[in-house]
This record gives C-alpha cells, sequence and structure tokens, in this order.
C-alpha cells in the first residue's frame, strides 16, 4: 500500500497541496483527476521526490517511499537536441528481459532513426512512455499519458496499462478525459482545493460525470437560457 | 504618423524584451561571473580598439562582428514569433543588430573607420532581409561508433557541428608537421566541445545512472574523458611524431585540455536544473578557454579552470543532491 499522509507542498509562499491524504493500493490502476491547476503534478513531483514537502509523509508498505522504485512520465517531454529516437531509447537500461524496441516500434511506429525534434508531439509522447517502460519499475506515475496521442496510440496505451496491472504494477495516472479514466481505472481520486475531495470506485463510475460536471451543466444552461 | 508611431512602440518593446532576457542572464549567473565577464567584455573592448588603429585590423574586426551577427541571424529561433506579432520583420532585425553592434560602432568612430562602420551597417541591413533558417530534416543519418551510447552530449554536439569539426579535424591532421598549428587547432574544437554541455538533460536522463553525486560527477567524467581521448589521440600522436623533441607540449596541451573538459562538464551540473538552457553559464567558460591562447593574459588564465573546476565540483555535488538523493 502507497500511504500519503498530511501531505502539504507548495511553491515558494503558495501551498497547492495542504493535508493530503490518499491510499493507493498495489497492482491496480489509480485515476487523478482535477481542473488545470489543481496540484495533479506538484503530487507527482512530490511523490517523486523533484519537490521537498513541506509536511507530511509518503510510505511505500510503512517504509519510505524511494525514487529507485517509481518511473515517472512528464506531461511536457523534453528531449535533448540532435537525438535520434534510438539513442534515445539506448539510454535506457534493458531491465526486463522481454522488452523488445522492435514491438515498440512497430507499435507506436515511431521512426527510431529520426532525430527526435522531428516527431510530432504524440510520436515524443509515445517515445518517452516507451523509455521509462524500459524501466519496468513496480510504480508507474504518468502524467497526461494521453495528451496529442492518436486514437489507435491510445487504445494501445489503454490495452498496455491493463496489462501492466496485470502484472501487479501500480499505476497512476491523470488525464483530462474522464472517459480513459473510467475505461481503465479501478479507482478515480478527485483533487480539488488543494486536497483529496472525493473517490470513486469502479462500480460508482456511472455517476461520476455527474457528480463532477452537475453543477457547472447546471450554470451553463442558465447562463445559456439567459 | 499613427503607423510610425506604432512601429517605434513595437520596435521599443523588443528591444526592450531583450535587454530584460540580458538582465536575468546575468542575474542568473551570479555577481562574481558578471564581474568576471565584465571584465572580458572591457578587456575585448581594448583589444578590438588597439586593433581598430592598425591598417588590416579594421577590416579583420569588422568581418568577424560581420560573421558572428550572421551566425545569430541564421540560427535564431525567433523568427516565426517575430512575424506572427505582426512586426515589420526587416526593421526589428535590422534595429536589433545595430542596438547590439552600438560599442562596436562607437570604437569604429573613434577610430575614425567611417568605411567600416557603414558597411557593417550595411551588412546587418542586407542580413535582415534573409529569411533562411538551416532544416535539420535531413541530418543524423550517420552515426558514431567511437562515441559511446551514453555519451548524448557528444553524440548531440557531433551531429550539430558535424562539419565544421570535420574541417577543423582535417585541418589540424594537414598542418601536423608545422609547429603549434595542430594543437592550436585542438585548442579551438575544445571550445566547440564545450558548447555541447550547455544544455541541460531531463531529470529523468539524469537519474537512469541510479548513483549518488559523487559517482555520478566521476562516471561522467571518466565517460568524457575517454571520449576526449579517442577524439584527440590521432592529433596528438601525430604532433608527437612529427615533433618528437617537443613531446612535452602535447602532453601539456593533453592535460590542460582535461581540465578544461572537466569545467565544462562540472560548471554544468553546478546549475543543473531540468531542460535548461546555460548559453550564459556556457559563454563563460568558452571564453576561459580561449582566452588561454591570448598572449600575456593566457599565463595568468592556467590555474583558473582548475580552481574553478574545484568549486564547480563542490557546487555540482550539492546541486545534485536534490535528483540524486535517492541513490546513497
Amino acid at each position: 500500500m502507497l500511504t500519503i499522509k498530511n501531505l502539504t507542498a507548495s511553491y515558494g509562499k503558495d501551498s497547492v497541496l495542504e493535508n493530503l491524504n490518499l491510499d493507493i493500493e498495489e497492482g491496480m490502476i489509480h485515476g487523478l483527476a482535477g481542473i488545470n491547476g489543481s496540484g495533479k503534478t506538484t503530487l507527482f513531483h512530490t511523490i517523486y521526490g523533484f519537490i521537498k514537502p513541506d509536511a507530511g509523509t509518503i510510505q511505500l508498505n510503512e517504509q519510505p517511499l524511494s525514487r529507485k522504485k517509481i518511473a515517472f512520465l512528464e506531461t511536457q517531454n523534453y528531449f535533448y537536441s540532435n537525438i535520434k529516437g534510438k539513442e534515445y531509447l539506448d539510454l535506457f537500461p534493458d531491465s526486463t528481459s522481454t522488452f523488445s524496441v522492435k514491438m515498440w516500434q512497430e507499435l507506436f511506429k515511431f521512426p527510431l532513426n529520426d532525430l527526435i525534434e522531428n516527431y510530432s508531439t504524440g510520436m515524443k509522447k509515445k517515445l518517452a512512455l516507451t523509455g521509462i517502460l524500459k524501466l519496468d519499475k513496480p510504480i508507474l506515475l504518468l502524467d497526461e499519458p494521453f495528451n496529442g496521442i492518436d486514437m489507435e496510440a491510445v487504445r494501445i496505451i489503454e490495452k498496455l496499462l491493463l496489462r501492466l496491472k496485470e502484472k501487479g504494477k501500480t499505476i497512476i495516472v491523470t488525464s483530462h478525459i474522464l472517459e480513459t479514466l473510467t475505461a481503465i481505472c479501478d479507482q478515480i481520486h478527485i483533487l480539488e482545493n488543494k486536497n483529496i475531495t472525493r473517490i470513486y470506485r469502479k462500480n460508482e463510475f456511472e455517476g461520476i460525470e455527474h457528480d463532477i460536471f452537475g453543477e457547472m451543466d447546471e450554470k451553463l444552461k442558465k447562463w445559456m437560457n439567459d | 504618423m499613427k503607423i510610425k508611431f506604432i512601429f517605434v512602440f513595437v520596435l521599443f518593446n523588443f528591444l526592450k524584451i531583450r535587454l530584460i532576457q540580458l538582465k536575468r542572464e546575468l542575474i542568473s549567473l551570479g555577481w562574481w561571473r558578471v564581474i568576471l565577464i565584465c571584465l572580458f567584455v572591457i578587456l575585448s573592448g581594448w583589444f578590438i580598439y588597439k586593433e581598430m588603429k592598425i591598417f588590416p585590423g579594421c577590416y579583420y574586426i569588422t568581418g568577424f562582428i560581420g560573421l558572428i551577427t550572421a551566425m545569430i541571424h541564421i540560427y535564431r529561433k525567433d523568427k516565426i514569433f517575430i512575424l506572427i506579432t505582426g512586426a515589420e520583420t526587416l526593421k526589428i532585425y535590422f534595429a536589433e543588430y545595430a542596438f547590439f553592434s552600438i560599442p562596436v560602432l562607437v570604437l569604429m568612430a573613434l577610430t575614425i573607420h567611417w568605411y567600416c562602420l557603414f558597411a557593417l551597417l550595411c551588412f546587418d541591413f542586407v542580413l535582415s532581409f534573409i529569411n533562411y533558417t538551416p532544416q535539420q530534416k535531413n541530418r543524423g543519418g550517420y552515426t558514431f561508433s567511437f562515441i559511446p551510447k551514453d555519451n548524448f552530449e557528444w553524440i548531440s554536439g557531433i551531429r550539430k557541428n558535424s562539419w565544421f569539426l570535420s574541417g577543423l579535424y582535417l585541418l589540424a591532421l594537414a598542418l601536423l608537421k608545422y609547429p603549434y598549428a595542430s594543437l592550436f587547432i585542438l585548442w579551438i574544437m575544445l571550445a566547440i566541445i564545450a558548447s555541447f554541455y550547455k544544455e541541460c538533460e531531463p531529470f529523468d536522463i539524469i537519474n537512469l545512472s541510479e548513483l549518488p553525486p559523487k559517482l555520478f560527477i566521476l562516471q561522467k567524467l571518466k565517460l568524457h574523458f575517454k571520449s576526449y581521448f579517442v577524439f584527440s589521440i590521432p592529433i596528438l600522436a601525430g604532433y608527437c611524431i612529427f615533433h618528437i623533441q617537443t613531446v612535452w607540449e602535447a602532453l601539456i596541451i593533453f592535460v590542460l585540455s582535461l581540465i578544461n573538459l572537466s569545467l565544462f562538464i562540472l560548471s554544468k551540473y553546478a546549475v543543473y536544473e531540468p531542460k535548461q538552457d546555460l548559453s550564459a553559464n556556457n559563454l563563460l567558460v568558452t571564453l576561459i578557454h580561449l582566452c588561454m591562447l591570448v598572449p600575456v593574459i593566457g599565463q595568468f588564465l592556467f590555474p583558473v579552470p582548475l580552481l574553478m573546476s574545484i568549486r564547480a565540483y563542490r557546487k555540482s555535488l550539492h546541486n545534485l543532491n536534490l535528483y540524486l538523493d535517492a541513490y546513497y
């Protein structure tokens, strides 16, 4: 169990997360939803140890969580300039004997012998994802993995995440598209007002859209009628 | 009248943005580096002034400044941005180049080289018409077997500067017979290699080694020393064959090169932040490296890279602690 207790994190004087509590069950896919600026990326950065929390603890099975156990896919992927796709993947050690670059290339259709700066946004995302999957870490933090990706690749990533779950990986994923989360997640955590305010289990997903957008839909309806 | 006013306003804003960018770069460097840069600028100004008084010197200086401006213009990345803002690109470019050439133009005026002054201004004007930016589409079809796959800085840097470096390398080999020439070119090539370290890699690449800061730095230095050794050995060995009586010159250059290479690497990690561009920081170490060639001043600069490397090493350990603290 990954346990986050009373976590407070801030950028200078601006606190982004306040006394956040979250229990992440292992071997499941957890969705993290929230509006822009709600603190999803900050939470990932704090779990990854990129931001030192002002207060609180992050533990895996009652031991402090080590970065060694985590692979992190950032929202915006940055690559060193003048590097080819293959050279980028070669930097990542082969931690799993079953990993095949050729298979991934066929799946995602990225031109590995081209310079990465010539890749589209979606291609870059797929390349970055392939890189971190090569690391074979038990916990995956995926910040907006579906951004800029074509429909075919979205389906491949969905299937892939489900397969990784079967293999016992713990996956935390954020997305702006609620449907992509409901399709693959076992739990969806709503991050608002600097904290996790609601948790939905798979059998509760039907009402999630109404819960999140209900109030906003009413307002919109009223404004449009006016 | 109104259009003219808008143009002046836009132009003023662009120049203001440039000055703000310059100020930010200087602030990011820290005060002692700013003092060093100011000293270099003053020394360069003095050198340019001295050279301009002599007959062919003014032509060389004009050509050099023109070449630098042309390189900046061709490789600048904001051409589309300026176009999108709706500003008159020709006037913006010309105003920027003329504005930042003012110190040189003043020196030209002081040394009464009006023709050089007008030639430089005309060149800036003509340059502003050129809208060419080199495309990278077809670059990178070759591989560099001598560079280890972990040395992404060299893979990237050599690919970016392949033509220039190849030319210099061949020239160094061709001039092996002449004393100092090849060593001088090797030194210049190391200044290009310095530019390989101006870009900060993403955080996940740093993390791949899973080593604590001290071991990470040592491994990095080892890897890059190895690449430099393989790169420089044909020239150094050739020089030793042709100048057997002065083998020590090649050895000294090699040792000094390794110290300077350490400085390039360590000064990057001393201020490392994922995805950052460290051009200003990189410029400073490149200037120190190049100034070591300047007669008289160069001798006094010999211990500087070593002292700076020691300082940068300590700062690197501290700075990398944030990113590699999980691997103790």
